[in-house]
């Protein structure tokens, strides 16, 4: 039985990822921020501090989160589906080709600095991401 | 502004009627035959990766195509690029390639990024709560910390102060300014943190050492900088390094000062191969680089002898003098050693630091 | 220009019979007691380590240091007991808070140290013959690579210019720049590697881009050199990162611009955190401020150069025929508003938002309608 998604046990899943993998984040150095992941009409609330993920959480106040990443389930679960194929976002799939052009995910944010966050901590965001390829996943 | 642009841009048909006809789809497309040296770059040893040597082989994109005095290019274009008319000056100082070159720039480069630490987290500060020390001892270390703070921000700043007058055409040694600037940085900011750790506080200034500094960063050509930084002040802080290491009672201070060894080092490596650069290409500046030597060994002296300096390493040592005095006598030699290799083989000739080596060991 | 010093040391008595002294073990000791501030320090979070942060309280902290700390003009670090009428001066020419502090610099300065990468392994260089580019494409590129080249050294030129005269007090500011010198050298180092692994070299230097650096580089002073390439130069280049990323022909690219991007966003956001302390502490200077960057605006809209706009139409369309290019043109057209929407959005968290108003972008981009839009802030 894989790990349905959209779901908090999903992101609870690679919150331990960044736990079991440390050494690659801590590579990566400091991350702290506080943002948001919305899957069609669900927001899931996802808190880095140093070096890993320290709290995820469903719902929330967006206005609070430095960012959201928002798109449709579909998206979402092709952005996975190419994470688990490839051992890691593809080309077309990785957070900053997915929010750059087209909006087809939307970067949210009512600060600058929280914005800017995205960019600061883009890396460790991708990694944190790009662990769903060990993850046993129900994306159907 | 003190550069202001020829015309009001915002108002420029000219530039109104480009933007128009390229973004209405009438391309130029020239540029795309302007690549005369096409090359594919590889990694010699893939577990080295990529380095500067490395894409240093082809003599178009080279130090090799370095002529000694640049004429060719004072903008930012990088070096191997096609230079088109109307590429500005960016008004550079240095652009004699002897005046900065060393070989062994590219490589210290990379070793110097591969061998990256962070204080806040690579220093085990805990240890620091059972360092082991006596009262005096654990001023000691806080006073020579506060000292040291001061003698990595100005080798911070003797980089800051030459690598923007640095013609773009030795990019190699300007990055490797920029990785010198950052690694004094951060050893500024990890004796900081040794100062003030657990019951801390920064001691007391030294006037001989500030002299010193100033000596060195106000040194009036680069190549006189880099001798007084590079072989002279790291020279110093590199043999203090190994001195607080060899004294260190904790986990903590051990870490510390191994990397203040190895940072403190690349420098030196730098400094010995640019000396001996320069006067292998123009052997006359031996004459001006002694003599200046001679002026900042005296600021040397000062520091060396000063209360805030030397009594702290009596305090390390058990108040053993001559302990002190042989670490003294044995950091000189090294000293010494390096410049010889570097081409300056009278310092020890003509050098105030025997002297003063013969004062502290009781021997005049 | 040279300075040899107060004192011929060996000549002089007092520090021979010093010296002769303590070789008798008679030490002073007076070091061991100066009076200075004793604080206790501790990591606040152990996974973090101790930071600059940890460290920011009493008379060595940041947040008690006035706008105009009288008396240190030396090497004494700050919070250190040092004799004002007898230190060695070292000359510094910014000694004002205002002239270079910014908020959460401290902060910014341990992500730097933090999240240093290096060009020559984290990027990997060995799979780049795997993947196939169109040659027109990988020449595009090389261009686009040529241009980061070239621009990226004047953030660790600018920098350095100013750092050794910033007045020691403000250390966490002269680490965060020396940490900025060696990001800008490394992504010059990435760009150059880039261009010369990938089969077709370096291209053309871009004069107009060259007069921008220029205009950067003989700034008057650090804050209007700050507030033109910390905040406007590289938040542009920051949008053409991200687009870079967007168009990148190969992983290995996109790799590459997820790294540099992450520092360039560290150094805009200093930019936008200094603009904000200066308004906030110095507001008589948003007058000189907003002169610096009239000009610095005119600079920029000069960059419009057809060598390197027509490379990133080229990569944004996947080639150069005729629908290929009104493709790029559309997706290079979006970029540049989103350039100039990003940096109205920065000017107004910064406090600076009468800038928009008068800023030289508007008129231009509504002249060309590009994407048929006026940039204006979102509500």
């Amino acid at each position: 039985m894989g790990i349905p998604f959209p779901s908090l046990a999903f992101f609870q899943a690679l919150q331990q990822r960044t736990k079991d993998d440390a050494a690659a984040f801590e590579k990566l150095g400091y991350c702290d921020t506080t943002f948001g992941v919305r899957v069609g009409d669900e927001l899931f609330r996802v808190a880095f501090e140093v070096y890993e993920c320290v709290e995820v959480a469903a719902g929330g106040n967006a206005a609070e989160l430095d960012f959201v990443l928002s798109a449709p389930v579909a998206l979402w679960r092709e952005m996975l589906a190419s994470i688990q194929a490839h051992g890691g976002a593809d080309g077309a799939h990785t957070i900053n080709t997915l929010t750059h052009v087209g909006d087809v995910m939307k970067v949210e944010y009512e600060d600058p600095e929280g914005h800017d966050r995205f960019y600061r901590f883009m890396a460790t965001i991708q990694a944190f991401f790009d662990e769903a390829r060990t993850l046993d996943l129900e994306l159907d | 502004m003190a550069y202001i642009a020829p015309k009001d841009f915002s108002q420029d048909p000219e530039l109104l009627a480009t933007v128009m006809r390229v973004m209405g789809g009438d391309l130029d497309l020239s540029w795309m035959k302007d690549h005369p040296h096409p090359i594919r770059a590889h990694a010699s040893q893939p577990a080295r990766g990529l380095t500067l040597d490395d894409i240093n082989r082809d003599p178009a994109y080279g130090p090799a195509s370095i002529p000694e005095i640049v004429r060719h290019n004072f903008s930012m274009a990088p070096r191997g690029a096609v230079l088109p008319e109307g590429l500005p000056s960016l008004g550079y100082r240095v652009n004699r390639k002897s005046d900065v070159w060393a070989d062994l720039g590219p490589a210290l480069f990379e070793e110097s990024k591969s061998r990256r630490w962070a204080p806040a987290s690579t220093i085990p500060w805990a240890a620091l709560d059972a360092a082991g020390y006596g009262r005096e001892e654990d001023r000691a270390i806080r006073q020579l910390a506060t000292g040291l703070i001061s003698m990595c921000l100005v080798a911070a700043d003797v980089p800051s102060r030459w690598v923007w007058l640095m013609n773009q055409e030795f990019h190699e040694i300007k990055y490797l300014q920029c990785a010198h600037m950052f690694d004094a940085a951060r050893m500024a900011e990890a004796f900081r943190k040794r100062a003030l750790y657990g019951h801390g506080a920064l001691g007391r200034d030294s006037r001989e050492l500030g002299d010193f500094l100033k000596m060195v960063i106000d040194s009036e050509t680069y190549p006189l900088a880099s001798a007084a930084t590079n072989l002279t002040l790291y020279s110093f802080l590199q043999a203090l390094g190994r001195r607080l290491e060899f004294v260190s009672r904790n986990a903590a201070d051990t870490a510390l000062m191994t990397r203040i060894v190895q940072d403190s080092t690349r420098p030196i490596a730098y400094g010995v191969d640019h000396i001996r650069s320069l006067l292998a290409e123009r052997p006359n500046e031996a004459v001006a680089l002694g003599e200046h030597l001679d002026l900042i060994e005296n600021g040397l002296v000062g520091l060396l002898g000063s209360r805030e300096w030397i009594e702290p390493l009596i305090v390390l040592s058990g108040g053993n003098v001559d302990a002190v005095a042989a670490f003294y006598r044995r950091s000189v030699d090294e000293y010494f050693a390096r410049c010889a290799r570097a081409g300056l083989d009278d310092r020890a000739a003509r050098s105030p630091l025997p002297a003063f080596l013969n004062l502290i060991e009781g021997r005049c | 220009m040279s300075y040899y010093g107060s004192t011929e040391y060996l000549a002089n008595d007092d520090f021979v019979l010093r010296m002769k002294d303590i070789r008798k073990g008679n030490l002073d000791l007076g070091w061991l007691d100066v009076g200075t501030e004793q604080i206790e320090v501790n990591a606040a979070n152990p996974k973090r380590g101790l930071t600059y942060l940890d460290l920011n309280q009493g008379s060595y902290g940041y947040d008690e240091l006035p706008e105009m700390p009288r008396g240190p003009r030396g090497s004494a670090p700050r919070g250190a007991a040092y004799d004002v009428a007898n230190q060695a001066d070292l000359g510094p020419e910014l000694n004002l808070k205002s002239d270079v502090w910014a908020y959460k610099v401290a902060s910014f300065y341990e992500e730097a140290v933090s999240r240093q990468w290096d060009a020559t392994t984290d990027v990997p260089w060995g799979d780049l013959a795997k993947h196939e580019r169109p040659q027109e494409v990988e020449i595009a590129f090389a261009q686009l690579c040529t241009f980061f080249t070239e621009v990226e050294m004047i953030a660790t030129d600018l920098p350095a210019k100013w750092c050794w005269r910033m007045n020691n007090q403000f250390h966490e500011v002269k680490g965060f720049i020396a940490s900025q010198a060696i990001d800008e050298a490394r992504h010059a180092e990435v760009f150059r590697k880039r261009a010369l692994a990938g089969g077709v070299g370096l291209m053309r230097a871009l004069p107009q881009a060259e007069h921008s650096l220029k205009a950067i580089l003989d700034s008057d002073t650090y804050s209007e050199a700050s507030a033109f390439m910390h905040l406007l130069a590289e938040g542009n280049i920051l949008t053409m990162f991200r687009f870079s990323e967007f168009i990148s022909p190969t992983p290995v690219d996109k790799r590459m611009f997820q790294l540099v991007m992450q520092d360039e966003a560290r150094h805009v956001s200093y930019g936008m955190q200094h603009l904000k302390w200066i308004l906030d502490n110095a507001p008589e200077r948003r007058e000189q401020l907003h002169a610096a960057l009239d000009e610095a605006e005119n600079f920029s809209l000069s960059q419009f150069d057809s060598a390197l706009f027509e490379a990133m139409i080229v990569l944004a369309g996947k080639g150069t025929s005729p629908a290929q290019i009104q493709k790029g043109i559309e997706i290079v057209g979006t970029l540049q508003l989103k350039q100039i929407e990003e940096y109205f959005q920065r000017l107004r968290r910064a406090g600076f938002e009468d800038r928009i108003e008068r800023s030289k972008f508007r008129p231009l981009l509504a002249m060309v309608s590009l994407a048929n839009q006026d940039p204006k802030l979102p509500s």
